[in-house]
């Protein structure tokens, strides 16, 4: 890396909002490998402890058991929660990391 | 069934012909790791998301899924959610992180954070079993798909792919572009939906009647009995809730250490557009997974006597009997056309990649040599035999298996080693390189033995009556092992203290 760049590579990392920004986009991170997880693990968890209630019929009417829409849902869910991860990385996080890099200069 | 093989067999060649002409047509020849990340950089996110969705859908794991919803019911939809849900955790955990870091393998990540010549060495290590297992779902699919159209039997089925496969390993270069992965998932994708549509439209069906657990239980008990290496558990009874844990934690964080899946979400120029490359590629693979799903119930709603000869094939072929059932000799043929090609596909990528692990980071990582294409080029071919051979020997004693279980087995190598060694490395601060060394070795250990001592091993292919180990998925006691190493040898590491740690591995 060029002597250049390389100061104001140095000049990004003491930057307050830089140090800030990594911590809230870690949590973030954390929070969202959490809810995919915890997610998928919900299912694993009734799928091995709870088959029975699992094959419950949605209702009188409907003879499909729970397992189907619940197992649906969560290949749903995890796309939904996919989703929202990308659109706030790109436009809410990466917005802000261009404003502190711009703001040193790089 | 049989009088109809020669047609099928014809469409199927003619079909196949071209399927092959064009990817080969539609791929680059790829000499280098360079010349690799540099194929996609053109592309947009949706196209790199289709050509990630290509690497990943697996015809294996297709036929796996939907002939084990026939036979073991519910319990198989286990699978179809199960390869999916690794799929956000590896856009959070992973593509970004190894994006800031600028290192795009599990080698280039613990060279980077150790510098430890051993520890990369485990890590290639623990590639070669997932490679190698995986590489031998897709040939067990393959015999049984030869086997099928043109009536081999399974070992001369596998001794034409051994033979082709060697000469991929000795002359291939990776043929392998974005643009064939494109085309694989959208041919892969398009022949589900067909015989999904075709199947549910050719008869009356009351939807909700499709899933019911009378018609499962139904289909379940014609099969179980006489599938006794495919129906592996069932949902009430059988397996127990420890061991579905244990395969559901292997599904999960078994794609997060595959070797051939990460390398893609660096061949495209930015962050953004690499999130969204996942993010679509999520979306292609969650739809095809719940059209497998669909596609498992209708197989049983239309096909309750299955042919006699899948009592003994791990019911791998059920969505073929359903194509030739719903759409004729031409729709089975075009259908096992487009499965060979994905399937040959997939192999050749496994063959390359595998064997790039070792002739690229053990020769020039651990070793520290200068780079020699030429020698690296002889230990790649070395590697290459050395894996389709070990691959096609457990194919050989797998016959029966189901490939869906198969490709469970590998990500439960994937998560025994390679899992907690790229995620310690990544998110660890106090992982030290006695931790990392001792864990990943107590985990490549302890899965090799419990395969070994279980079920798929000790009753499938050697005829004893019970295992030593219970579990045919042994990820939870294999992870948990490595897990507790690692912490237990970091902490207690006199060492650690000079050890220093990049703030790039700090989130």
């Amino acid at each position: 890396m060029p002597t250049d760049q390389r100061n104001l590579h140095l000049k990004l990392l003491v930057h307050p909002g830089y140090t800030a920004l990594r911590l809230r986009i870690r949590a973030y991170r954390r929070r969202m490998a959490t809810v995919v997880a915890g997610c998928y693990l919900l299912f694993l968890v009734c799928f091995s402890l709870l088959p029975e209630a699992l094959l419950t019929p949605v209702s009188t009417s409907n003879p499909t058991p729970w397992l189907i829409p619940i197992a649906v849902f969560t290949i749903l869910l995890q796309f939904l929660v996919t989703g929202i991860y990308v659109k706030t990385m790109n436009t809410v996080y990466d917005e802000e990391m261009q404003a502190i890099r711009r703001d040193v200069g790089l | 069934m049989m009088a109809h093989l020669p047609a099928t067999a014809m469409y199927f060649l003619v079909s196949f012909l071209p399927l092959i002409l064009l990817l080969l047509w539609s791929a680059r020849r790829i000499r280098t790791a360079a010349e690799f990340y540099a194929v996609g950089h053109e592309y947009s996110g949706f196209r790199n998301g289709l050509a990630i969705s290509g690497d990943y859908l697996s015809a294996a794991s297709f036929l796996g899924i939907s002939g084990l919803i026939v036979t073991s019911g519910y319990a198989g939809m286990l699978y179809a959610v199960g390869f999916f849900a690794g799929w956000p955790l590896i856009l959070i955990l992973l593509a970004d992180k190894l994006r800031s870091i600028g290192r795009y393998t599990l080698a280039d990540v613990l060279n980077d954070r150790f510098s430890n010549r051993s520890i990369v060495l485990l890590g290639t290590f623990g590639y070669f079993p997932v490679v190698v297992i995986y590489l031998a779902a897709q040939f067990v699919a393959m015999a049984y798909l030869l086997q099928y159209l043109f009536d081999y039997s399974y070992q001369s089925s596998l001794f034409v792919l051994a033979v082709l496969a060697l000469v991929t390993a000795v002359t291939g270069h990776m043929i392998f572009s974005s643009r064939a992965q494109m085309i694989k998932a959208v041919l892969i994708f398009s022949v589900t939906l067909l015989v999904t549509a075709l199947a549910y439209f050719s008869a009356e069906h009351d939807w909700p009647a499709l899933f019911t657990v009378t018609q499962v239980t139904a289909s379940q008990a014609s099969h179980s009995a006489e599938m006794s290496l495919a129906g592996h558990f069932y949902l009430t009874g059988g397996e127990s809730a420890l061991a579905l844990l244990s395969l559901g934690i292997a599904l999960i964080l078994g794609p997060v250490g595959l070797p051939h899946i990460m390398s893609r979400f660096f061949s495209v120029s930015d962050e953004r557009r690499a999130r969204m490359s996942v993010f679509y590629a999520t979306g292609v693979i969650g739809l095809f997974y719940i059209l497998i799903i669909v596609l498992g119930f209708l197989i049983i709603a239309r096909l309750p006597d299955m042919p006699p000869q899948a009592s003994v094939e791990g019911a791998n072929l059920a969505a073929v009997y359903l194509a030739a059932l719903v759409g004729g000799d031409l729709v089975a043929g075009v259908f096992a056309a487009v499965l060979m090609t994905v399937l040959l596909s997939v192999m050749t990528s496994l063959i390359l990649t595998g064997s790039s692990a070792l002739s690229h980071d053990w020769y020039a990582l651990t070793l520290g040599k200068a780079r020699n294409y030429r020698q690296e080029q002889r230990l790649h071919r070395f590697a290459s035999t050395v894996s389709v051979t070990t691959a096609i020997v457990i194919a050989s004693l797998s016959e029966g298996q189901n490939v869906a279980y198969m490709v469970g087995l590998a990500f439960s190598f994937a998560a025994s080693v390679n899992v907690p060694l790229l995620l310690g490395a990544l998110y660890w601060e106090r992982l030290t390189a006695r931790g990392a060394l001792i864990g990943g070795w107590c985990g490549l250990i302890a899965v090799v033995a419990a395969v070994l001592a279980g079920p798929m091993v000790l009753v499938d292919w050697f005829g004893f009556e019970q295992a030593i180990f219970p579990w045919r998925n042994p990820a939870l006691f294999s992870i948990s092992i490595a897990v507790v190493a690692m912490w237990y040898f970091s902490v207690t590491d006199q060492t650690s203290e000079e050890e220093s740690t990049d703030d790039e591995y700090s989130d």
